[in-house]
């Protein structure tokens, strides 16, 4: 039995850090976003009421949900939520959430790569993926920006300036 | 032209490209596996265990390493792998590696799967009727494609065949297929080339015809520059795999390596494959190799003395613009030319270690009728196999 040995691969604590921290940092600018934009406001008014989504690594991997209350609020709901999300996007593994964040891969790379699942309406996977590249915008620097999505938008100079500096500043403080 | 009829059956689901391994996890979960046993040898497991072990890192999975796999592994080799896959409760297996590898591991999935008393009943043609535990497999640089076929031989006695025995994933990453002996990328790009192109030629298949078509294009484009990097001088950092033109050349030779083996699964053995064995079996050359010699002879016979036209087969071996531009009558002797141009080169690069014909390999010509009488087949007579292989022995072309 000399040939033969068990690995147990562990985990990866300083990604699992970087990653929570993103995604903490992500879902309170989605909450911002959702008052300033009204991009991201249209598009959570034409998601139903009560809806949620999250956002995550699959095999116990860091994770992040967002809601819409009845009255239309929408709020980062934290990482353990015991919410059930209507739509829940799954990356397969925490190295390619890790490409995503390190934006070394867009999302529509890493879809057409397989890296992620989705659970739920597809429709409204579509429009969680819409306002994720619209928070994405808000968050990085362009030449950072236009790694992590497709295309980069022409936005209005209010745009890129005041919205940009409301969302970085309401998601740091949280309100 | 859709014919009358066809079958095409791949049960694999290929992932390449790209940090292809780190989906192996959830790959995995999807097959109902969560405890891999890897096998492979004490050379690729030196290599490669750390990239694997990596790819597996946060999927909360054990993984299981056997490295003990020799070229003469047999019955003993597969019955202490039994015993550490039940013993350990596995539930999936894993082969990283070539030929021999893939085939222990084959033979270990019906141990596993069934009664172990059961092996010699099951050996021969689809006597396996149920499919076995999930099976991965990750091909490196020098894989022939069979690895990725239904067969797996245990010995020249008993040997193995059903779709069952194909591997459920195949997962090719460029941090696996690293840098070769040109000797054996030769070999195992030209076993892949000649059977896509057998049975491009036969052209009765349209979805087996997309994989051929594809296999033929990645050896010719990609296999010359594979062979003339590996003799280059290597720059700083080149361990790293830092470029991605080299890589990605690699990636496409493997691809069409495991291309060929769903071909393979879906086809009877062309007339060079088989003149290929028998002759590696004679002298000191490697399957594959031979396959190369006795590939454009063969192919020259079917077009020249059978009749078919096998002018499209210059579309996947110089790509549509040089096709366009070739006139028809000279597109089946243009594509055949590139062949052989192929194989000059390569005896030359190599300094001479890729023989150009039978005789350069060192087959004597005394076994030609032997090899000619072992091959022999309701489509290829004797006297035909004979013909193939003196045309093949002298570097002769098969002319109308």
């Amino acid at each position: 039995m000399g040939n033969f040995a068990t690995l147990q691969p562990g985990g990866r604590p300083l990604v699992r850090f970087y990653l929570a921290f993103m995604l903490w940092f992500v879902g309170r600018a989605i909450q911002a976003a959702a008052l300033v934009d009204p991009n991201v406001r249209k598009e959570f008014n034409d998601l139903p009421d009560d809806f949620s989504f999250s956002l995550g690594a699959a095999f116990n991997g860091p994770q992040m949900a967002i809601g819409k209350d009845s009255n239309g609020k929408v709020k980062y709901l934290g990482k353990n939520s015991n919410i059930v999300p209507q739509v829940k996007i799954t990356i397969k593994s925490m190295e390619a959430l890790f490409l995503l964040f390190t934006f070394r891969e867009s999302t529509p790379v890493a879809n057409s790569r397989e890296r992620m699942t989705v659970e739920g309406n597809l429709s409204h996977a579509c429009a969680c993926v819409r306002i994720l590249d619209i928070v994405q915008v808000y968050l990085l620097p362009k030449p950072i920006a236009k790694l992590a999505i497709k295309r980069y938008p022409k936005w209005s100079l209010k745009k890129h300036t005041i919205n940009r500096l409301l969302i970085n500043l309401r998601a740091i403080i949280g309100f | 032209m859709l014919p009358e009829s066809f079958n095409f059956m791949c049960p694999s689901k290929t992932g390449s490209g790209f940090r292809a391994l780190d989906q192996l996890p959830s790959d995995l979960v999807a097959i109902n596996a969560s405890h891999p046993l890897i096998i492979t040898d004490k050379y690729c497991s030196g290599k490669y265990t750390k990239t694997i072990e990596n790819a597996f890192k946060c999927s909360e999975m054990t993984l299981g390493i056997y490295n003990g796999i020799k070229s003469n592994s047999g019955i003993e080799t597969v019955s202490e792998l039994a015993k550490i896959y039940n013993n350990n409760g596995f539930d999936s297996i894993i082969a990283l590696g070539h030929g021999r590898i893939a085939d222990i591991a084959k033979i270990l999935n019906i141990v596993v799967s069934g009664k172990p008393d059961d092996l010699k009943e099951l050996a021969g043609v689809d006597k396996i009727t149920s499919p076995l535990k999930p099976f991965v497999y990750i091909p490196v640089l020098n894989s022939d494609g069979r690895e990725a076929t239904g067969d797996a031989y245990l010995d020249d006695e008993i040997s193995f065949s059903s779709n069952f025995l194909m591997p459920n994933i195949v997962c090719i990453d460029p941090r696996i297929i690293t840098e070769e002996s040109p000797y054996k990328v030769i070999n195992s790009a030209f076993r892949a080339l000649t059977i896509a192109s057998e049975s491009y030629t036969e052209g009765d298949n349209p979805l087996s015809g997309a994989y051929e078509h594809i296999a033929i294009e990645f050896v010719m484009t990609n296999l010359k520059n594979v062979v003339e990097n590996s003799y280059k001088e290597k720059k700083r950092f080149s361990k790293l795999n830092l470029d991605t033109t080299e890589s990605k050349e690699r990636i496409c030779l493997v691809n069409a390596s495991i291309m060929s083996g769903y071909i393979y699964s879906n086809k009877p053995q062309g007339i060079s494959e088989k003149l290929g064995y028998a002759i590696s079996k004679k002298c000191r050359v490697e399957p594959g190799i031979a396959m190369g010699i006795v590939l454009p002879y063969s192919l020259e016979y079917k077009a020249n003395r059978k009749n078919y036209d096998l002018e499209k087969f210059m579309l996947p071996i110089a790509g549509l613009d040089i096709y366009c531009s070739t006139p028809a009558g000279q597109r089946f002797d243009s594509a055949i030319g590139q062949i052989r141009y192929l194989q000059n080169e390569f005896y030359s690069i190599t300094s001479t270690e890729v023989p150009r014909t039978l005789e350069d390999a060192g087959l004597d010509e005394s076994m030609l009728s032997e090899i000619a009488k072992e091959v022999a087949c309701d489509d290829y007579h004797e006297a035909t196999c004979f013909f193939i292989l003196e045309h093949a022995f002298y570097g002769k072309p098969v002319l109308p």
